[in-house]
């Protein structure tokens, strides 16, 4: 079997525009009849004090995509997808920016949303990505998920 | 043998991005690891040989990376 990995990865943050122009492909595509869109956002979270600034991602890269891969793999086959998207930030993304993107399309709406809210919790779970959350007083902690 | 580690997140700033460690198994490279980092012993990390996380003893081979992770926190 053929294998071909996806990167899902873009540096900095998720633009609005790459978005939105990633809706508009989809016009072509007319047996699809329902999108779920899922958008990370930074939060700009105060603790202790200090306010988060921006996250800084890192990843393994080579084993989040093999990973990302048996994900895909699996949600297709469990679901009736017409198409299946994502995209995660590496590097720095300020807050109030985009960092994740997770976008799905279906016939219907419930396959769509099941579908988008499995890959969210997979790409938590299970993804070797890593984020340091960057005060605004220069000092840093490891993000935890919960 | 010569094993090729790679580290991750906070486990990275204790190790390094890259060491190289002798080390017949995952065990005993653990073991290494710690005399050589005492701090992490109190720091939770998953191995990964070869991109597969390893919860069992295994045996390493030349030319096998072996990957410290701490927790993962994407998305």
């Amino acid at each position: 079997m053929s294998k071909t990995i996806k990167n899902i990865f873009i540096e900095g943050a998720i633009h609005p525009t790459f978005i939105s122009d990633s809706i508009a492909k989809h016009s072509s595509k007319k047996d699809i009849g329902a999108h779920s869109i899922f958008l990370g956002q930074i939060r700009q979270d105060v603790i202790d004090g200090a306010t988060v600034q921006a996250i800084e991602y890192t990843a393994y890269e080579t084993m989040a995509l093999d990973k990302m891969h048996e994900i895909r793999e699996a949600v297709f086959s469990k679901y009736d997808l017409t198409c299946m998207h994502v995209y995660h930030s590496l590097g720095v993304v300020n807050a109030g920016e985009i960092c994740l993107f997770v976008f799905t399309s279906s016939k219907h709406r419930t396959v769509a949303m099941e579908a988008c809210n499995e890959i969210v919790e997979r790409i938590k779970a299970e993804l070797p990505i890593w984020g340091k959350e960057i005060f605004n007083d220069e000092s840093y902690q490891w993000k935890v998920n919960r | 043998m010569e094993i090729k580690i790679i580290a991750f997140g906070s486990i990275a700033e204790l190790t390094g991005k890259e060491i190289t460690v002798q080390a017949s198994d995952v065990d005993s490279l653990k073991v290494t690891l710690q005399e050589l980092f005492p701090e992490l012993a109190d720091r939770k990390y998953a191995v990964a040989v070869n991109m597969k996380v390893v919860q069992e003893n295994l045996e390493l081979k030349q030319n096998d990376t072996v990957a410290l992770m701490p927790p993962y926190s994407g998305g």
